[in-house]
């Protein structure tokens, strides 16, 4: 007996020898159980994502990808979950994956597509997004393929799907789809969402509403693409594709608009940019083309530190090619936008009352501005922005159109000198504590302190807090005001509670009629 | 103490070191007989595993085959001249075929849904007479044929977790003339480093042995088994359900297509065409 034949006569009367049926019969209960197992860890996937959970959604979908390398709707998930949290070079390569699976899906080319747009990778963009719109007359079958998975419950059988939610086995699972409710919205955003992709067929007129969207946006992307490459020829033909699919496409006028700003065709670009404005009358940007049409930054910067301006101010700082009433009627627009008020000089009255408005607010701003709390906020605010806590846009009127990175520059400069002055008054109200003061040092001192003020206020209102953060200023101080009342700590003040009251029902009597005529 | 030396000196080296090998294959003794009873514990459990899958899902996907297999065999009726429709009646009656053959007799035996749990008991049983009756260590060509049928008694009295049986057939063996050696040092000497190699290479083949069943269809469905009752699930149960939904659509599909032919047949009758 050879060694082999030896170690093979004590195998024991063929205990496990399987036939080929047999084999068979047992590798296609192994296929059932993997896909089994990976649909609980896609479901489970689901319930998380559906929580908010998206760190523990990616890790169920990548056990069900290790299970099932081939499921492709569970790189699809990874992908928009990857995309949602801003991380695009992950998103492009799970949706690399699912291409590789399915070739012609095509929520897979769109959505890598949108991970390229925004990782600047222009070239790739263009190619995803054609090949969606190429592959799109099968899009019904690319996304039925794309989510397999989902067939489970597309196949009606929900007391099946209840079934297999119910085998969810970890305590913290059963809580979650217990208190949310989830196994039954599941299946009802399933009913709701997905079989109407069965039942609406995608041809001729009976256009499933949301697969136009599909085709509006992607026309709109590449037109925006090749605005990029700066060819605009190709980005014309797109965009007019778009707004042909979606006449009320606001983003889609304005990009047009761009488009024929930037090949000199300034008419067009004025309807366009006019026609964005009627569908989104806070379509910042489009307001901001219109005025650089129009040449307005030296009518703005001037209205901005003046608080109005006459039809004379208008004429005297536009250029001279601009002259129709049409044309004027589109800056007064813009104006009228940036909350700017016109007046007409030959009304010598109503210039009078418009000087003694903006007097007015001057005085108000000065008086919010002369208090510390007031002060503090201010430099508080400064921080938020230097860390972008804030926005610029969030905190201030921005007349001028400017970016916002500019914006947030100019008001820094403004609070940093702020700061400045407010720091050596810090230092002049600790020498005014001394009690051997002479009265004429005194005096000098409470003057320079006064000066110091007054230029804080100047800078304050150069910063054009919005009215929204005007109303802030003074709810601060009302409430410091009632603190003060509340717990009669006068001291570091230095002044009475009825002073501080009377000095905030006058800023607030100011701040209304600020309101009310602007 | 002297004593002692005294009497080691007076061992021969061959006795010393008949000595040493003794206690060298009593070690190895120990081990290969716990191996033994890995393996053939495994062996076991796998067969459980076969018995059990086919019983509750085998059955399952042969209705599921049959059922496929007359409706392709429909399709082909209703097709006369589609040559592909043809072949696949003809491959999916084999496939129903095969698969009720498989789990035909299967059904046949005794359908009992523990699994093999051996008790510490019946697995010392085991091991001490997997020490004393192992053929490999047996002397000669015949008591090793002898030592062979004994050890597949053995063998299914374990499978079939039968104690009382295997106390018997170790009283059995101790009776018989084959458990007594009475040999020179010499002799002896030889003997034992031959069994010593033998059970090493038996060890080093049991070793491959598991390894290859590990790989196995079989063990990869064990382990899904064992995983899913940690889990207080029944994935057995869980995959006959699938199947079972599977034989639901398929019945549906082919009543639908039943009711179809039907309906054409009766419409052709109208016609005057049949």
């Amino acid at each position: 007996m050879t060694a082999e034949s030896e170690n093979k006569s004590l195998i024991i009367h063929s205990l496990y020898e399987l036939t080929v049926t047999e084999r068979a019969l047992i590798e296609r209960g192994i296929l059932l159980a993997q896909s089994y197992d990976s649909f609980i860890f896609f479901i489970k996937g689901i319930i998380y994502e559906i929580n908010g959970k998206h760190d523990d959604a990616l890790t169920s979908y990548k056990k069900v990808v290790e299970m099932n390398p081939k499921c492709a709707a569970a790189y699809y998930k990874m992908g928009a979950i990857y995309q949602l949290k801003g991380e695009n070079d992950k998103a492009i390569s799970n949706y690399t994956s699912v291409i590789k699976i399915e070739p012609e899906n095509f929520f897979a080319y769109y959505y890598r597509g949108i991970s390229y747009k925004r990782r600047r990778k222009v070239d790739q963009a263009i190619s995803d997004f054609k090949k969606a719109l190429k592959i799109a007359p099968t899009m019904k079958n690319s996304f039925m393929k794309g989510l397999f998975t989902y067939q489970w419950i597309l196949k009606l059988d929900y007391t099946l799907v209840k079934k297999k939610l119910s085998l969810l086995t970890s305590q913290e699972e059963k809580v979650l789809r217990l208190s949310s409710g989830i196994g039954e919205r599941f299946v009802y955003d399933s009913e709701g969402t997905f079989l109407n992709l069965y039942s609406e067929p995608i041809s001729g007129k009976t256009f499933w509403p949301d697969v136009k969207r599909y085709f509006y946006n992607l026309y709109y992307w590449l037109s925006n693409e090749y605005v990029l490459k700066k060819e605009y020829e190709k980005a014309i033909e797109y965009i007019n594709r778009a707004i042909n699919l979606n006449l009320n496409f606001g983003s889609a006028y304005k990009l047009r608009g761009l488009i024929y700003y930037n090949t000199n065709q300034q008419n067009q670009a004025i309807v366009d940019f006019k026609k964005a404005i009627e569908i989104n009358s806070k379509d910042d940007n489009a307001y901001k083309y219109l005025a650089k049409i129009y040449k307005m930054e030296q009518l703005l910067s001037f209205a901005g530190g003046v608080g109005f301006l006459t039809y004379a101010d208008i004429n005297n700082m536009l250029p001279d090619d601009i002259i129709s009433s049409d044309q004027i009627d589109d800056v007064i627009l813009i104006l009228r936008y940036k909350n700017i008020n016109i007046i007409d000089e030959t009304e010598q009255e109503e210039l009078e009352i418009a000087k003694k408005m903006a007097y007015g607010v001057r005085e108000t701003m000065s008086a919010i501005f002369s208090l510390q709390i007031t002060i503090k906020e201010v430099i508080n605010i400064g921080n938020k922005l230097l860390t972008g806590e804030i926005k610029s846009k969030d905190i201030s009127d921005n007349i001028c159109f400017r970016e916002e990175d500019e914006q947030t520059e100019i008001i820094l400069k403004l609070i940093a000198r702020i700061n400045e002055f407010n720091d050596k008054n810090n230092v002049l109200r600790a020498k005014l504590k001394s009690s051997s003061l002479t009265r004429k040092k005194r005096d000098s001192l409470n003057s320079e302190v006064e000066l110091y003020t007054q230029r804080i206020g100047i800078l304050c209102r150069k910063i054009r807090f919005s009215k929204k953060q005007i109303h802030c200023f003074i709810s601060l101080l009302r409430n410091a005001a009632d603190e003060i009342k509340a717990t009669k700590v006068f001291h570091d003040l230095g002044i009475a509670v009825e002073e501080i009251t009377t000095i905030i029902d006058d800023i607030e009597e100011g701040y209304k009629k600020y309101i009310s005529d602007g | 103490m002297k004593q002692i030396n005294s009497l080691i000196k007076q061992m021969t080296p061959e006795e010393i070191e008949l000595e040493k090998k003794r206690a060298e294959l009593l070690i190895l003794e120990d081990e290969l007989a716990q191996r033994e009873l890995d393996l053939t514990t495994l062996h076991v459990d796998l067969k459980e595993v076969r018995r059990l899958y086919l019983i509750i899902v085998g059955v399952k996907f042969s209705l599921l085959d049959n059922i496929n297999a007359q409706i392709a065999e429909l399709r082909a009726r209703l097709n006369p001249k589609d040559k592909d429709a043809h072949k696949e009646a003809i491959r999916s009656r084999t496939q129903a075929k095969e698969s009720a053959n498989a789990t035909g007799s299967i059904e046949k035996e005794e359908y009992k849904k523990e699994p093999f749990k051996p008790s510490e008991n019946l697995k010392q049983l085991y091991r001490d007479l997997a020490k004393k009756v192992h053929p490999d260590l047996a002397p000669d060509k015949d008591a090793r044929v002898k030592r062979h049928k004994f050890m597949q008694e053995v063998n299914r009295a374990y499978a079939a977790g039968d104690e009382e049986r295997l106390r018997s057939l170790i009283n059995e063996w101790e009776r018989s003339p084959d458990a007594v050696f009475g040999e020179g040092t010499g002799a002896e000497l030889i003997r034992i480093i031959r069994q010593i190699a033998v059970a090493i290479n038996r060890i080093d083949a049991i070793g491959k042995e598991i390894e290859n069943l590990k790989k196995s269809e079989l063990y990869i469905l064990k382990t899904k088994i064992e995983k899913s009752q940690n889990e207080g699930r029944d994935i057995l149960s869980e995959m006959a359900a699938e199947v079972d939904a599977q034989i639901k659509d398929a019945n549906t599909r082919l009543r639908d297509m039943k009711q179809n032919a039907d309906k054409k047949v009766h419409k052709d009758r109208k016609r005057g065409i049949h």
